[in-house]
């Protein structure tokens, strides 16, 4: 997972260490290689200018170019934006405060929606929930046939909601029970 | 998407959560921002994150849609599911190891039982080969040993240096020589004479150096763990895994 960059990263991060005194100059470059990392991750071209314009500002400040160890804090100064640009801290689900919750999945064709819910259900499963698996696609019923044989194989109960009529109603009656429901589209 | 939104009202979710396939990068990036316009989305799950080698999408998504990103889909299994968490992350891409992720998996698979056995065992000096090989089974089921390497600190290197595929081989081969073992063998190494390890070597179809070797494994893994189950256990496993 994420071999290509993580690979990119640590050659151009070793060379940085490697230096004992670092100038501007020398810090553009390794940035310059930088961008030219995340951009071939594919990378969101606005977004990758917005991150070297905020590590370029840090980097170059006096406090770095003339520390003891100027190249590791450079490392740092781009870890802390690496978090900083996939949302900085940890976010956990927001449980309702009485059950149940209810949990909608959107996605793609092919994304991964009912496979994830079913991790999901088995997670919530082994934190000691009631789970309830509610299909609600009604254009594809195979979608629901395949929900209810993962459902089985993790003793999750799953609920049909996608007949093509009165599909919202059914829904949201269902909803009202269990301890955690994941819903599916 | 009208469809959705007239779920969203009946039932008021407490999370909408977005799945997207991280493979299709920026693709994945312009259709989560498409669903959050229209839909409203609270958070978002990346899937097949294991076989994204560039990661384009792990770092725009949180940016183009202002959700966070919640779990990460890490394999086809029910049990590839990972929470999310930024600061690991970023190690685990700068070549500095996401060692608490590992802790944690290793927590999750072993139980307090298991773990208080082994405890047990290298305590009394009774931890046989036989233990040596059911730990190394129950290592790959913490998940491919590709995966496992790619969490340490360095680990991208290490992998190129055993290159893919041989960590499984060589689990593969302890398995193999430990059970060409007799009940006795595996109870005590010490018995192990040449002609025993040649009987060893002939029966699992490796070879007498290959067999020595597996010993010296062995001892050496009982003495490292030895080390770190006298007190402080997590702190020391984790600056052992620090030094490597
Ligand atoms: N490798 C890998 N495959 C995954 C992951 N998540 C889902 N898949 C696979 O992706 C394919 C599609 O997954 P589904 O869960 O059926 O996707 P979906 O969004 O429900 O698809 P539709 O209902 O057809 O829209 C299946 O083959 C899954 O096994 C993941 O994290 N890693
Ligand atoms: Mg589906």
């Amino acid at each position: 997972m994420l071999e290509g960059l993580s690979h990119k990263f640590e050659s151009i991060l070793k060379r940085l260490r490697g230096q004992g005194v670092l100038t501007e100059q020398n810090i553009g470059e390794a940035l310059k290689d930088v961008r030219m990392a995340l951009l071939e991750a594919d990378v969101n071209f606005k977004v990758v200018k917005d991150f070297i314009d905020r590590v370029r500002v840090k980097a170059v400040g006096q406090e770095v170019l003339q520390s003891l160890t100027p190249g590791h804090q450079v490392v740092k100064i781009v870890w802390d934006e690496l978090r900083e640009l996939m949302g900085g801290a940890h976010a956990g689900l927001k449980l309702a405060s009485s059950p149940p919750t209810v949990i909608m999945m959107v996605g793609l064709q092919g994304a991964g929606k009912t496979t994830t819910c079913g991790k999901l259900a088995r997670l919530f499963k082994k934190q000691g929930r009631r789970v309830m698996l509610i299909a609600a696609d009604p254009r594809r019923p195979a979608a629901g046939d395949q929900l209810a044989s993962l459902g089985a194989s993790i003793e999750v109960s799953v609920h049909r909601a996608d007949r093509p009529a009165g599909t919202t109603t059914d829904i949201a009656a269902l909803c009202a029970a269990g301890d955690c429901t994941l819903m599916m589209n | 998407m009208t469809e959705l939104v007239q779920i969203k009202q009946a039932v008021a979710p407490h999370e909408i959560l977005l799945v997207a396939d991280a493979m299709t990068g920026q693709d994945a990036v312009a259709s989560s921002e498409r669903f959050h316009q229209r839909v409203g989305v609270t958070g978002v799950i990346l899937t097949k994150v294991e076989g994204d080698a560039r990661g384009g999408a792990v770092l725009s998504i949180r940016a183009a849609t202002g959700q966070p990103v919640k779990f990460l889909g890490v394999g086809e299994k029910l049990e590839a599911l990972e929470p999310f968490h930024p600061d690991r992350l970023a190690s685990r891409i700068l070549g500095m190891g996401d060692v608490l992720s590992l802790i944690e998996k290793a927590q999750e698979n072993f139980s307090l039982e298991e773990a208080e056995t082994l405890q047990k065992k290298l305590a009394s000096q009774s931890f046989t080969l036989e233990d040596f090989r059911d730990q190394m089974k129950q290592v790959t089921r913490m998940g491919s040993m590709e995966q496992l390497l790619g969490m340490l600190p360095g680990g991208q290197r290490l992998k190129e240096m055993t290159g893919s595929g041989v960590p499984e081989r060589e689990m593969k081969r302890v398995v193999a020589i430990v059970d060409s073992m007799t009940t006795r063998e595996r109870r005590d190494h010490t018995i192990i004479s040449g002609s025993r390890k040649k009987r060893i070597a002939k029966g699992s179809g490796t070879t007498i150096p290959e067999v020595n070797r597996l010993i010296k494994q062995y001892l050496t893994a009982r003495k490292m763990m030895k080390a770190l189950s006298g007190g402080g256990g997590k702190r020391r496993l984790l600056e052992a895994l620090r030094s490597m």
